[in-house]
């Protein structure tokens, strides 16, 4: 018995053929083994009965195995071979960000075959890496060199340390120009859940169009499964809240958390409802898997997403024809009412259109429109659990998008938004189509959205011109329902572009804060947003344990009260006619909350969360630089004259003593995040 | 609409008012206390997503009119194939009214969750009030369905209709609620020196609250004086007092942002009004036990500062509560039976601490909601969307033991329907039922029609269901 090759070497994952030659009997065939296993195992690599060996995705310790055959009819009667396994060639498919100025940054390497302990290189130094998963690297390093084309490389190590081929990255060794830090960091309050030194440096070099590529293209934070409880229940909402404040606080794709964010907050679904894990899974991956992608889609993905058709009822919706008048009318009602078209007819510009007697114009019939609206979207269901659940009406099931059961399904056809007909007889999939596709194609969607977004991201009072100048991007082409939609129309990335670059979002880079032209701009930070921002610019490692704090500031993540979100982006400030959504949850109530939490980051502790303010107390015994530092960072540039004096003041107030350097910087860092010149992102 | 200018100078006048002069935490006791002729309080429950007035009060036999009889109600809400809504007569609890219905019903029957709030019915310290809803003037199904009358903007939306029932603004966007402009009128006659505001919410911002001049404080339901405030201030020394007199300092800066000096001028009144308040809920507490739900906890809030309200200089006050989830689009039957059950006995026991402190006949306390909903269920054993709906009003001061107002005919496209699916049309104003409160609360009848400002389109101003 003999087998060949007699020794050789195998890349992880990759397979080799192995022939056994047996001598002074007829029956010559042969089992197959690995290291004594019989076939093999995912350890040591598996060989089939032909003798083909695949080896292990990882190496084994210690990384040599043994094939082996044995003569069927003669047990005794072996052949082996000694096989060196070698780790995998690495395959490098992206780098994130390409766009890197000097300083610190973390590069994320994307691809397959990453051995455990892959480096990434970036030129020709190695980077210290963190190991994602076979799939996905980190480095965090101090980026430096002469400006050009940098090839990145993924390098496993031995046993057969080989590299892949190269991606390049940009360095970019100068700051752009305009774009001082306090530029940078204002652009960051509206681009990313807020800034921090270190990304105010990238923003500096690489400029804001390169920083928006990057953002694009940023791998995704995740969510992991959910798990169940010792009870067996999903009904616990805080590992889903913590983790959604660790993605906050460190996802490297800030701007698609930011975004996701914003649809959570206009696609509502709320835990007070569902209150299941599984549920929220899916959900919020729908959110951040379509941030960048098209409204059409997130319109479609969400009306099928298993949470919402709890939340809104659009599972078990029935429609069957002996039941006409009676299709439930809830998702029918605010899917056009809040995530599409809105009460009344719009402007381009996201004004209302008048009538002869100067009124707004209802965009539709609140009877009979949102009935028809409603029983178009009839005869979906979960997903079913396991083949035996019934097929109608489905018990509540997360694990896939609803499914249409035609039999329950509305066929009568139905005349919709602006008298468009949806003809009799079509399936549930033509028909929600159609009915969605005409929402999509309807004139108000654009500045609708438009609005949303722009509110969420940058202010809350956008002028009608900002408006519009946003929303054409989603307009010109011929929009058909159920036929052909414009390209650009509900591109996100196109709108998100439009909505941060705009001059409106940008004057405020360039005028001085008291200029009248920005009276009445920004939007106060939400709960939410105000913790991500503090705790940012502060560098603080946290656990992600926030969720109670937000919920006593007026907004407790994942709860919205209603499917009209945590506030409502129609809340007038009272006593004027200025928009102030998020004013609508600070109340006397709330704002001793937000200054209690700042309290307890400056001056107290909170389990979970640190912050270390040595950089700051280094820079105390000069209270200027000190505020300078602060000024940049948390507000911008921003400090008045009188603001300075006033902190000034209460900073000499502090007595000598060894603890002055840090009181000092604890007094400052608390009096700056409490002022309403930082609570307002401006 | 105000310029930017006009809205600055209305957000800093606080800042104007010596707010900042002191900042002890109880160092602002309002020295206009004084024990206060009469006192009268408004308390308002707010049931936010349409509670299903149809199943709060149902007639209870068949001895009255074809149209307005259990079996009638019977006939629609059962409707099983999408899931019945309809009570049994068992489960009824059953009251008499003193005076019958137009169709000569007496005989009802209250939600079976709501047994506490019955008894009290049955003591003549609740009434309710029938088909209540927004309306801008009378209107016939006829003439609703031929637009010949004005209607209400944007039926059937919760934000409009839950707007409107806090407005009384039906038709153009409100800016101020109906209880705000009730305080900006009342208290320059009765409250014109306290610096804690008429109108304190424990439910967030509503602007049912806001007036012209009047802001509410808002506070938590489970907060208390050593809760009220800022924290870090509690053992003064010269450098925190230093910092608070800067923190102080800054919100009276104009920053040319409008968002910040609204933001300010939200803090700077916190600062000064929460220190009155936590001064004078200092010690304040209640024999009555209230439930440990969070309409309990509300009310009971509720209670402890109206027993502070001589300390607050306060002879009139307004609260604002509420409870949330009764859009009851599936399930409805158990989902309305839990939040009953939350219901009752927080008013019962808000009702006893009212007994309490001997203000049992100067307390009113009533239920507001955006909107009915369909008397036909809908797919999922719920309901959709309706109008007019049934709200309750409790207090010594209501001549109770009886159902104001007239119920709707239970007929599918019937005179009452403004639809098909049994959408009631109101045969009672929102404006006609805050008149009838603000008016016992002591608001002329010369001033109503600035609060009201539909109620000259109804003949009858007040409902009388108030002594």
């Amino acid at each position: 018995m003999s087998v060949l090759p007699g020794s050789t070497s195998v890349r992880a994952g990759d397979t080799q053929p192995f022939t056994a030659t047996v001598t002074g009997t007829t029956t010559t065939s042969v089992t197959w083994s690995v290291s004594g296993v019989p076939g093999g195992n995912a350890a040591v690599g598996t060989i089939n009965a032909s003798g083909v060996y695949t080896a292990p995705d990882s190496l084994p310790s210690p990384s040599n195995v043994t094939v082996q055959a044995a003569s069927v009819v003669q047990p005794s009667a072996t052949g082996a071979s000694n096989v060196t396994l070698l780790n995998p060639i690495p395959v490098l498919t992206n780098v994130n960000p390409k766009n890197i100025g000097v300083g610190q940054v973390t590069l994320t390497a994307t691809g397959s075959k990453f051995a455990s302990s892959a480096t990434i290189f970036f030129g020709n130094t190695a980077l210290t890496t963190t190991v994602v998963s076979s799939t996905q690297l980190t480095a965090t390093f101090s980026a430096s060199g002469q400006a050009g084309a940098v090839p990145v490389t993924v390098r496993n190590p031995d046993p057969g340390a080989a590299a892949s081929s190269a991606i390049n990255a940009q360095l970019f060794a100068t700051q752009m120009p305009g774009i001082s830090k306090e530029v940078a960091a204002r652009f960051l309050e509206q681009a990313t859940f807020g800034p921090t030194p270190d990304l105010i440096n990238q923003v500096q070099q690489v400029g804001f169009l390169n920083f928006l590529q990057d953002q694009f293209d940023a791998p995704l934070s995740t969510f992991d499964d959910a798990q169940p409880d010792s009870q067996g229940s999903f009904d616990n909402p805080d590992p889903l809240q913590r983790r959604w404040f660790t993605n906050a606080l460190y996802g490297q794709d800030q701007l698609r958390q930011r975004i996701a964010f914003a649809l959570h907050k206009i696609w509502v679904v709320s835990w007070v409802d569902v209150n299941d894990a599984r549920a929220f899974v899916s959900y919020l991956r729908m959110h951040e898997q379509h941030a960048f992608g098209n409204y059409r889609q997130i319109m479609e993905d969400v009306t099928k997403n298993p949470a919402m058709g709890r939340y809104q009822d659009i599972a078990n919706n029935d429609g069957a024809a002996n039941r006409t008048g009676s299709c439930n009318e809830n998702y029918g009602r605010e899917l056009m009412q809040l995530f599409t078209v809105g009460l009344w007819k719009l402007n381009t510009d996201g004004s209302f259109q008048l009538d002869a007697q100067k009124k707004p114009i209802p965009a539709y019939d609140p009877v009979t429109i949102v009935a028809q609206n409603a029983c178009a979207m009839t005869g979906w269901t979960y997903a079913k659990e396991t083949p035996a659940t019934r097929d109608w009406p489905r018990p509540a099931f997360y694990g896939g998008p609803l499914e249409a059961v035609e039999s329950h399904h509305d066929k009568d056809g139905e005349t919709l938004i602006d008298g468009f007909v949806v003809p009799p007889g079509g399936t549930a999939q033509g028909d929600l189509t159609l009915t969605l596709d005409n929402m999509f194609c309807h004139p108000n969607l654009p500045p609708f959205v438009a609005r949303l977004l722009i509110q969420q991201l940058v202010t809350s009072n956008p002028s009608p011109a900002y408006v519009q100048r946003v929303a054409s991007v989603w307009t010109g082409g011929t929009c058909t329902p159920g036929g052909t939609l414009p390209s650009q129309r509900g591109d996100m990335k196109a709108l998100i572009s439009a909505i941060l670059l705009d001059s409106e979002a940008r004057r405020g880079d360039l005028l001085l804060p008291t200029d009248p032209q920005l009276a009445n701009d920004g939007k106060l930070k939400e709960p939410v947003l105000l913790l991500t921002n503090l705790l940012r610019a502060l560098g603080a490692q946290s656990d992600g344990n926030l969720a109670g704090n937000g919920r006593v500031m007026g907004q407790f993540l994942l709860f919205p009260p209603t499917v009209f979100s945590y506030f409502s982006p129609e809340f007038e400030i009272p006593g004027s006619t200025l928009l102030g959504p998020e004013l609508n949850i600070q109340t006397t109530a709330t704002t001793f909350e937000r200054i209690n939490f700042i309290n307890t980051i400056a001056f107290g502790s909170k389990a979970g969360t640190t912050v270390d303010f040595t950089s700051y107390a280094n820079l105390a015994p000069n209270p200027n630089q000190l505020l300078d530092s602060l000024n940049t960072l948390l507000l911008h540039g921003s400090m008045s004259p009188d603001m300075r004096t006033s902190i000034t003041n209460a900073l000499n107030a502090v007595p000598s003593g060894s603890n002055q350097a840090l009181q000092r910087a604890q007094t400052a860092i608390y009096l700056v995040l409490s002022s309403t010149q930082y609570q307002v992102q401006h | 609409m105000p310029t930017r200018r006009e809205f600055m100078r209305g957000c800093c006048a606080a800042a104007s008012m010596g707010v900042f002069a002191s900042f002890g935490r109880f160092g602002l006791l309002n020295a206009l206390a004084a024990a206060p002729a009469d006192y009268k309080a408004l308390v308002c429950i707010f049931l936010f997503g349409g509670n299903d007035g149809n199943n709060l009060i149902v007639p209870i036999t068949d001895t009255t009119t074809a149209g307005f009889r259990y079996s009638d109600y019977f006939a629609i809400r059962a409707d099983q194939s999408n899931g019945g809504l309809a009570l049994t007569q068992a489960q009824l609890l059953p009251v008499t009214t003193k005076t019958a219905q137009p169709s000569g019903a007496k005989d009802f029957g209250f939600h079976p969750a709501m047994a506490q709030v019955r008894s009290l019915f049955q003591q003549n310290r609740v009434a309710v009030v029938a088909n209540v809803g927004a309306l801008v003037e009378p209107i016939t199904r006829t003439e609703y369905l031929n637009k010949t009358k004005q209607q209400p903007a944007n039926l059937f939306s919760h934000s409009d209709q839950q707007q409107q029932w806090q407005t009384a603004e039906l038709t153009g966007f409100g800016t101020t609620g109906w209880a705000g402009r009730t305080a900006d009128k009342i208290r320059t006659i009765y409250d014109g020196g306290a610096q804690y505001p008429p109108i304190t919410t424990v439910a967030g911002t509503a602007i049912f609250c806001t007036g012209n001049q009047t802001q509410p404080f808002a506070l938590a339901p489970t907060a208390n004086p050593a809760t009220i405030g800022l924290q870090g201030y509690s053992s003064p020394t010269a450098q925190s007092t230093a910092r608070l007199a800067s923190l102080q300092q800054m919100l009276t800066f104009d920053t040319g942002i409008s968002l910040i000096q609204a933001t300010s001028s939200i803090t700077s009144r916190a600062l000064q009004q929460g220190s009155i308040l936590a001064g004078a809920l200092q010690g304040i507490t209640l024999i009555t036990v209230f439930p440990n739900t969070s309409i309990g906890n509300q009310l009971a809030q509720v209670a402890r500062i109206i027993k502070a309200n001589q300390t607050l200089g306060l002879q009139r006050q307004i609260f604002f509560c509420s409870m949330g989830g009764y859009d009851t689009h599936t399930s409805q039957i158990g989902t309305q039976n839990n939040l009953m059950s939350q219901l009752d006995p927080a008013m019962k026991a808000f009702y006893d601490a009212t007994v309490e402190l001997n203000l049992a006949d100067k307390v009113t306390t009533f239920t507001l909601s955006e909107f009915g909903r369909t008397f036909k269920p809908a797919t999922g054993a719920g309901s959709d969307h309706g109008w007019g709906s049934h709200v309750l009003v409790m207090g010594n001061a209501v001549l109770g033991g009886d159902l104001y107002g007239k119920l709707p005919q239970f007929a599918l496209s019937g005179p009452d329907d403004s639809s098909s699916n049994g959408r009631w049309i109101p045969t009672t104003a929102v404006d006609q039922f805050g008149a009838t409160l603000a008016s016992w609360f002591g608001v002329g009848s010369a001033d109503l029609p600035a609060i009201f400002t539909n109620l000259a389109n109804f003949t009858t101003k007040n409902l009388g269901f108030l002594g």
